[in-house]
């Protein structure tokens, strides 16, 4: 699954570390997900959109 | 400037580790139940004393369990992501084991191989850390 999680952490000037933070989940699991080795479970991807205060689907769209 | 790396060590949940902690008590579990089995054979000790002590290499046992336990409790969803493929790992791991120690006993080498409970469980445990090793590996 494709997404646009580190262009819109940097937009706010986060680091990888500060968005974990926010989001309670390790530094690794950010950098699995913005190198698309991991796609995040629903409930994550909820507070990742709620985080950016935006849609699920403007961050992650299908890979197909 | 955003950089891609966190300098501050309390940033979020960390992920599923192989600590220091978790490697030396897997060790220790080994190590107990040997120095234990020869102690038992060189030693004539009252019956209550080699319940005792057979029974020690139970303290390591519990302990890695009990590191494990707290290690998937502190994990987050990817941290506990490893840890499935880990177990998946294990289960297919030791079945490949099995086959391999059967077909290695038909042609004549280690004929004289019995499974133990004790040797099933340091196969377990090995498998299980080098599982986890090569899973988390794939997330770095």
């Amino acid at each position: 699954m494709k997404n646009r999680l580190k262009e819109m952490r940097a937009a706010k000037d986060w680091s990888q570390g500060d968005l974990a933070e926010r989001l309670a989940v390790s530094r690794q699991t950010i950098n699995a997900i913005e190198t698309e080795k991991y796609d995040p479970s629903l409930p994550l991807a909820f507070k990742i959109a709620r985080l950016f205060k935006c849609r699920i689907e403007e961050i992650f769209e299908s890979a197909d | 400037m955003t950089s891609e790396t966190s300098h501050s060590p309390t940033s979020g949940r960390p992920q599923l580790k192989l600590g220091p902690r978790l490697l030396l008590l897997a060790l220790a579990f080994p190590a107990t139940a040997i120095a234990v089995d020869a102690l038992l054979r060189s030693v004539d000790y009252p019956v209550w004393l080699r319940v005792l002590l057979a029974l020690t290499p139970l303290i390591p046992g519990g302990l890695f369990l009990r590191a494990q336990r707290r290690a998937f409790a502190h994990a987050d969803e990817l941290g506990l992501h490893v840890a499935r493929e880990a177990f998946g790992f294990v289960f297919y791991a030791l079945i490949g084991l099995f086959v391999c120690v059967d077909l290695l006993a038909n042609a004549g080498v280690l004929a004289g191989f019995v499974w133990t409970t004790g040797k099933l469980v340091v196969a377990m445990m090995a498998l299980a850390l080098i599982g986890t090793w090569l899973a988390s590996r794939r997330y770095r």
